[in-house]
C-alpha cells in the first residue's frame, strides 16, 4: 500500500513541476512530462505535430514562424493555460475559427499579436477565463459582441490596429487592470475614457488621438494614464481631477500648456510625469511643473541645465536623449541629490576570458575547397565566398583546402562561457552590448596554417538571429580585444508578408458579407404621434411610405442576396390607431417624434417625383417593422417595432371606429385579422427562407474555395522561401524566422550588437544566501550578470558597484574562491531587500552540458 | 356684465381643475383597502358614529346577492378599486351625483385613475348614487326640531304642531324619525342601483371586480333635510378574452431568427 501511494506521487509530482523544451527533437519520449514549448523563432512552416502529443501541455508558444495550417487537434490539449501564436502573418484564419470553435482548453493567457488578423473568430471570447489578450498590430476594425462576456479579463492589448468603437463592450470588463487602445484612429478616446471611469480596478490605460478630456475624467481610477499622438488642448480644472498617479505623454501636442501644467501642480495623486517624442521647445514650459518625478526620454534633448531649475524633482530619466557628460556632471553637481536614470557605470572589459576553461566550446569544422565561390552553411550561419577569396599569410592566392572553424555564440550562457567581453565604450561612457547573434570563424590551410581573406573580397554572411530586433551594428573584435564598429547589418524576416500583396484570406470583406450577406427591401413605416387628453394619452399610428420593390422574392446577385419583403403584419397593423397605455410617456413621445422627423429627413429626398407616396427601394433600410403580442395580465397589447438597433414595446389600446377606445368585439375582430395577417407574414418569411438557405451555403462555398485556394498559393510561396534558404540543409541544422544578413571583410569574432542602457538599474543585495540552507559569508570574486532578456552579460569584480537590470529575467553566476560557484535565476531562486539565494554547484564535478541546462529556463 | 361672465366663468374652470386635481392628489396619497362582506341586520344605523367601510360592506354584500339572484358571476372586491371609489366619493362635488352629464364627464378621470392605480383591467362603468337614510316613506311629511332631544336626527313625523311648548295641557309629543335600519338601507341602496341600470350592464360586459366607497353628507343632518350618503361603485373587467400568443417565426438562417 505505502508502495502503491508512493508509486502514485512520484506520478504525480512528475506532472507538477514545469519541463520545458525549446527544441522539437527534445519532445519525442518525453510527451507526458513537457509542460511548457517553446518554438518561437524556428522557423517553422508547418506547425510541429509533436506538439499535439504532449497532453500535459500547460504552455506554448509557436510565435514568429511561417506555418500556414494549424491543426484543430491542439484544441484537444484541455490543460493548454497559455498560448501564444503571434508574429505568425501566414496563420491560416479559418483554421483559426476551426481552433477555437472545436476547442477544449480554457485559456488564461492568449497571444495573437502582429498575425494579419482581420477579424477576431467568434471562439475566442467563449475562452471565459482568460486573462490576458494581446490583440496588437492587427486589421481588426470590430469586435465581436460577445466580447462583453469576458469578465475576467484582466490585461487587453488592442494598439495598432483599426477599431471603431471599443467603449460599449468595453463596459462591461468590470475587472480590467491594463488596456492599451493607441494607434487606433477610429476609436472615440474620449468616449472610451468615459467607460473607462466607472471601474475601480484600473491600473493602465493608453489611448491616442485624444481631442478634450471629458469632465467625467474625475471619476477616473487607473494609476498610471499614458497619451499618445494627441492634441491636448484642455485639462480638467482641479477638482475635477482624477486619481492618477503617472501621467504620460507621448508626441503630443499642447495648445494650452500652462493651464495643463497648472492643473497637474494642483493634483495631490500625481506624482510621475512623462514626456517622450516631443519637440524640445515644447518641453520649455514644463520647467515649471512641480512634481517628484520627470521622465523626458527619447526627446532629443542636448542639453539639461535648465532642469536645476526644478526645486521638487528628485527622480530625472533622461534616457534616450543627446545629452554629453559635461551637462550630467553639471546638473549632478547642482543637484546632488536627484536620481538620474541616465546611465551607468560600467566597467569596460576587453578580450576573452572564459570563465570556466573547461566549459569552452569547441569549433565545428568544416572543409572546403578555396578556388571556387560556394555557399557554406555552418550551424546557424551560411557564408557566400566569393572565387578565389583566400589568401596565405604571405599574401598569395591559396586554392587549396581550406578547413574552417566556426564558433557561434547566440545565447546568454553561450557568450558567457566564452569570455569574450560585451562592453564598448563611446564618448566617455561604456555600454553593455546586446547581442543579435556572435559567431567566430577561421580558416587554416591543411598544414594548418592561418588562412585570410583576400583584400578587397567580402563575405556574405547571413545568420539565423535568435530574436527579431532592429538593425545592428556590426562589431568586429581587433587584435587588442576591442570591439570595432564596421556598419550594420540588415535584419529579414523570412515569414513576413508584404502586407500590399496580402491575399486576404479570410478578409474583412468575407466577415462583413458574413454580417450583411442579405439585402432586404420592404415598406417602410413612419410613426405618427397624435395629442391626447393628457401627455400619456398620445396616440399613435403608422404612416406607409410605399416603395417601389422588385418583383422577385429571392435574388442571388453573385455576391449579395436580395429578399423582398411585403410584409402584410405591419401593413395591416399600420391601418389602426392605438392609444398609449403606458407610464414614463414624455420619453417615449420625444423619441417617437424624433424618429418621424428622422425618416422624414432620410427618407423625403427618395420620394419618386410625380407619385404620391412612392419612394425608391434604396437608402436606409432600417424601418420600424410593426408587430403585436396581447399583454393578458395587463390587459392591453404591446406593440413592438425596431429602428436601427433599438426595439421599443410599447403597451397600447386599440381605438375603434368612433374614436373612442375599442368595445370588447371590436378588439376581438381586430385580432383574429392580426393572427391572419401575422400568419401569412411568417409563410412569406418561411417561403423566402427555403430559397435563401441554399443560396447562403452556394456563397460560403465560393468563398472558403477561394479562400483555400490563396491559401494554397501562400504555402507554395513558402516553400519556394524554404527552398531558397535551405538549399545546403543539414538534417539537424537549425534555422530561425529572422535572419541578419551582413558582410566581414576578414576572420575572427564578429558579433551583431546593440549598445544598451538598462531599463531598471538596481543595485545588489548584500548578502548571499544558499537554496540549501545558511547564510554565505565569503566574499565573492566576481558576479556575472547574465541578461536574458537583453542578451547580454557583463561582469563586476565588486559586489558593492554590480547591479542589473530590474526588468529583465537575469542569471546571476557569483564566484567564490574554489570550483563552488552559486548561481541565481530569478525565476527559480528568491531575492529581496536583505539577501539573494543562491544555489551552489561545484564545477569541477559538473560537466559543460549540465551547468549550461542550470543556466537555461 | 362681460366682465362678471368672465369672472364667473374662469371661478366655474378654476374649481372644475381644481377637484380634479384634489381627486388625483388624494388618490395618489390613498392606499387601496379592503372591506369585510356582511349582510345588514336589523340595527339601525348610527348616524353619529358612521363607519363608511362596514356600510361599503354591506352594499357589496347586497350586490352580490341580486347578482347571484340574476344567475351571473359574483364579483370579486378589488382593493384598487376601493382606493378610486373612496378617493372620489370624498373629493367629488354634490352635483356629480345630481346630474348624469355631469357624472359622464368624470369617466376620463376614472380611466386614468384606473391606470395610475395599475389596475389590470380596462373596462369598467361606474356610478354615483345618493341613498336616503331617514325611515320614511317618500312622500310623508316630516319636521325638524333642535329642541326635542327624543330623535337623533332631529327630525320627527308629520307637521310641525303648533304648541311646542311641553308643559302646555294639548302638548302633544312628537314622533321621533330615526334613521334606516342596515337591510333598509342595503335594500334602498339597490333600488338605486337598478334605477341607474347597473345590472344590466353586468349582464353586457364581462366583469369581474366591483369596488364601492361610501360618505354620508355631512350638509343632510341636523337640517330640515332627509339625510343620505353618497356612494361610488365601479365594475371592472377585462375589455379582451385572453388570447393566444402570436406563433414565433422561426427561419434557422445563420444570425437571423426572429
Amino acid at each position: 500500500m505505502k508502495l502503491l501511494l508512493l508509486t502514485f506521487s512520484l506520478f504525480i509530482t512528475s506532472f507538477l513541476f514545469a519541463y520545458r523544451v525549446t527544441e522539437i527533437s527534445e519532445i519525442k519520449g518525453n510527451e507526458m512530462e513537457i509542460t511548457e514549448i517553446d518554438l518561437s523563432n524556428k522557423g517553422l512552416t508547418k506547425f510541429p505535430s509533436e506538439v499535439l502529443a504532449c497532453k500535459n501541455l500547460t504552455w506554448l508558444s509557436v510565435a514568429n514562424n511561417g506555418f500556414v495550417k494549424v491543426p484543430s487537434d491542439l484544441g484537444k490539449i484541455s490543460t493548454l493555460k497559455h498560448l501564444d501564436l503571434s508574429k505568425n502573418q501566414n496563420m491560416s484564419q479559418f483554421d483559426l475559427m476551426n481552433l477555437f470553435d472545436s476547442c477544449s482548453f480554457s485559456l488564461n493567457s492568449l497571444d495573437l499579436s502582429a498575425s494579419a488578423l482581420f477579424f477576431l473568430p467568434d471562439g475566442v471570447p467563449i475562452q471565459r477565463e482568460l486573462r490576458k489578450l494581446n490583440l496588437a498590430d492587427n486589421y481588426l476594425t470590430v469586435l465581436p459582441y460577445s466580447m462583453m462576456s469576458m469578465s475576467k479579463l484582466r490585461d487587453i492589448n488592442l494598439a495598432n490596429n483599426k477599431l471603431k468603437d471599443i467603449s460599449s463592450i468595453a463596459d462591461y470588463w468590470w475587472g480590467l487592470k491594463t488596456i492599451d487602445a493607441s494607434g487606433n484612429s477610429g476609436v472615440n478616446s474620449e468616449k472610451l475614457l468615459m467607460s473607462l471611469s466607472f471601474m475601480d480596478g484600473l491600473e493602465s490605460v493608453t489611448v491616442s488621438y485624444l481631442t478634450a478630456i471629458p469632465e467625467q475624467f474625475a471619476l477616473f481610477g487607473a494609476k498610471e494614464l499614458i497619451i499618445k499622438s494627441s492634441t491636448i488642448s484642455k485639462f480638467p480644472r482641479t477638482e475635477y481631477s482624477p486619481k492618477i498617479g503617472k501621467l504620460v505623454f507621448e508626441d503630443c501636442v499642447f495648445n494650452n500648456a500652462e493651464a495643463t501644467i497648472a492643473s497637474i501642480n494642483t493634483s495631490e495623486t500625481t506624482n510621475y510625469v512623462g514626456l517622450r517624442k516631443m519637440v524640445s521647445v515644447d518641453l520649455i514650459p514644463f520647467l515649471q511643473l512641480e512634481i517628484d518625478s520627470l521622465d523626458i526620454q527619447s526627446n532629443v534633448i542636448s542639453d539639461i541645465t535648465a532642469i536645476s531649475e526644478m526645486s521638487t524633482v528628485s527622480w530625472l530619466d533622461i534616457r534616450g536623449n543627446s545629452i554629453p557628460q559635461s551637462s550630467l556632471k553639471a546638473l549632478a553637481e547642482n543637484k546632488p541629490e536627484m536620481n538620474m536614470v541616465y546611465g551607468e557605470v560600467i566597467q569596460p572589459s576587453v578580450g576573452i576570458a572564459p570563465p570556466f576553461a573547461e566549459y569552452v566550446q569547441k569549433p565545428t569544422i568544416k572543409k572546403i575547397k578555396a578556388d571556387k565561390a560556394q555557399k557554406v552553411r555552418i550551424g546557424k550561419a551560411t557564408f557566400d565566398f566569393p572565387e578565389e577569396s583566400f589568401v596565405s599569410a604571405d599574401g598569395s592566392l591559396y586554392t587549396g583546402p581550406v578547413k574552417l572553424e566556426y564558433t557561434e555564440y547566440t545565447t546568454p550562457e553561450e557568450i558567457f562561457l566564452s569570455g569574450i567581453s560585451m562592453t564598448t565604450t563611446s564618448e566617455d561612457e561604456t555600454f553593455m552590448l546586446s547581442s543579435g547573434g556572435m559567431f567566430n570563424i577561421e580558416a587554416k590551410d591543411n598544414k594548418g596554417n592561418e588562412l585570410a581573406l583576400k583584400p578587397g573580397k567580402t563575405v556574405d554572411v547571413t545568420f539565423a538571429a535568435t530574436a527579431d530586433n532592429q538593425s545592428m551594428p556590426v562589431w568586429q573584435m581587433d587584435q587588442n580585444g576591442v570591439w570595432q564598429m564596421q556598419g550594420t547589418d540588415k535584419v529579414e524576416e523570412v515569414f513576413k508578408v508584404d502586407q500590399r500583396l496580402l491575399d486576404s484570406v479570410m478578409n474583412q470583406d468575407f466577415y462583413e458579407i458574413q454580417l450583411n450577406q442579405i439585402k432586404r427591401y420592404r415598406h417602410r413605416y413612419k410613426p405618427m404621434v397624435g395629442r391626447g387628453e393628457r401627455l400619456e394619452d398620445f396616440t399613435i399610428s403608422f404612416d406607409r411610405l410605399v416603395s417601389v420593390l422588385p418583383e422577385e422574392d429571392v435574388k442571388f446577385t453573385g455576391l449579395n442576396i436580395e429578399e423582398t419583403i411585403r410584409d402584410e403584419r405591419s401593413h395591416f397593423l399600420s391601418q389602426y390607431t392605438f392609444v398609449y397605455d403606458g407610464d414614463a410617456s414624455r420619453a417615449t413621445n420625444e423619441v417617437l417624434m424624433d424618429i418621424s422627423r428622422e425618416m422624414n429627413h432620410k427618407y423625403g429626398r427618395l420620394k419618386i417625383k410625380g407619385t404620391e407616396n412612392s419612394y425608391s427601394k434604396n437608402g436606409p433600410n432600417f424601418s420600424p417593422e410593426l408587430s403585436l403580442k396581447p399583454n393578458n395580465s395587463k390587459d392591453n397589447f404591446i406593440l413592438t417595432f425596431n429602428f436601427k438597433d433599438t426595439t421599443f414595446n410599447l403597451p397600447v389600446l386599440l381605438i375603434g371606429k368612433k374614436g373612442k377606445k375599442a368595445s370588447s368585439k371590436e378588439i376581438e375582430k381586430f385580432y383574429k385579422k392580426y393572427l391572419i395577417s401575422h400568419g401569412e407574414y411568417k409563410s412569406e418569411r418561411e417561403r423566402n427562407a427555403d430559397k435563401i438557405r441554399p443560396l447562403l451555403e452556394k456563397q460560403k462555398k465560393a468563398i472558403m474555395k477561394k479562400a483555400k485556394k490563396d491559401e494554397e498559393m501562400r504555402q507554395e510561396r513558402l516553400w519556394d522561401m524554404e527552398r531558397k534558404y535551405k538549399a545546403d540543409m543539414d538534417a539537424d541544422a537549425s534555422s530561425t524566422s529572422v535572419q541578419r544578413a551582413l558582410n566581414i571583410n576578414g576572420f575572427g569574432l564578429w558579433n551583431c550588437d546593440a549598445r544598451r542602457r538598462m531599463m531598471r538599474p538596481t543595485s545588489f543585495s548584500q548578502a548571499f544566501s544558499s537554496v540549501a540552507g545558511g547564510m554565505i559569508d565569503e566574499e565573492p570574486t566576481a558576479i556575472t550578470v547574465l541578461d536574458r532578456t537583453t542578451n547580454g552579460v557583463i561582469t563586476f569584480k565588486d559586489k558593492r558597484k554590480a547591479f542589473f537590470d530590474g526588468e529583465s529575467k537575469n542569471v546571476f553566476v557569483v564566484f567564490f574562491t574554489g570550483t563552488l560557484v552559486g548561481v541565481y535565476r530569478n525565476w527559480k531562486e528568491k531575492m529581496d531587500d536583505k539577501k539573494i539565494e543562491l544555489k551552489m554547484i561545484d564545477v569541477g564535478e559538473t560537466s559543460a552540458g549540465d551547468f549550461i541546462k542550470e543556466l537555461k529556463p | 356684465m362681460r366682465i362678471i361672465l368672465v369672472y364667473i366663468s374662469l371661478f366655474a374652470f378654476a374649481n372644475a381643475y381644481s377637484q380634479n386635481r384634489k381627486f388625483l392628489v388624494h388618490l395618489n396619497k390613498a392606499y387601496p383597502f379592503l372591506v369585510e362582506e356582511t349582510s345588514g341586520g336589523s340595527s339601525k344605523i348610527d348616524v353619529e358614529d358612521f363607519d363608511r367601510k362596514e356600510i361599503s360592506g354591506y352594499f357589496i354584500s347586497a350586490a352580490n346577492g341580486w347578482i347571484e339572484s340574476l344567475e351571473l358571476k359574483r364579483l370579486e372586491q378589488d382593493s384598487s378599486l376601493n382606493k378610486i371609489c373612496n378617493s372620489a366619493v370624498l373629493k367629488f362635488s354634490s352635483s356629480r351625483f345630481k346630474n348624469k352629464v355631469y357624472w359622464q364627464r368624470e369617466q376620463k378621470n376614472f380611466d386614468y385613475a384606473l391606470k395610475l392605480a395599475k389596475v389590470p383591467h380596462r373596462r369598467f362603468v361606474s356610478f354615483g348614487i345618493m341613498v336616503d337614510l331617514l325611515d320614511l316613506e317618500k312622500n310623508e311629511k316630516f319636521f325638524f326640531d333642535r329642541r326635542v332631544k327624543t330623535s337623533d336626527l332631529s327630525l320627527y313625523e308629520g307637521v310641525r304642531p303648533k304648541i311646542m311648548n311641553e308643559n302646555h295641557p294639548d302638548y302633544v309629543e312628537p314622533v321621533p324619525l330615526e334613521a334606516k335600519s342596515e337591510a333598509q338601507l342595503c335594500q334602498a341602496f339597490l333600488e338605486q342601483m337598478k334605477k341607474s341600470k347597473a345590472f344590466n350592464k353586468l349582464k353586457k360586459g364581462n366583469y369581474s371586480q366591483i369596488g364601492i366607497s361610501v360618505r354620508i353628507e355631512e350638509k343632510s343632518l341636523n337640517r330640515s333635510k332627509r339625510p343620505f350618503l353618497y356612494a361610488v361603485v365601479i365594475f371592472s373587467g377585462k375589455q379582451s378574452p385572453k388570447f393566444d400568443q402570436p406563433e414565433k417565426i422561426k427561419l434557422s438562417l445563420s444570425g437571423y431568427d426572429e
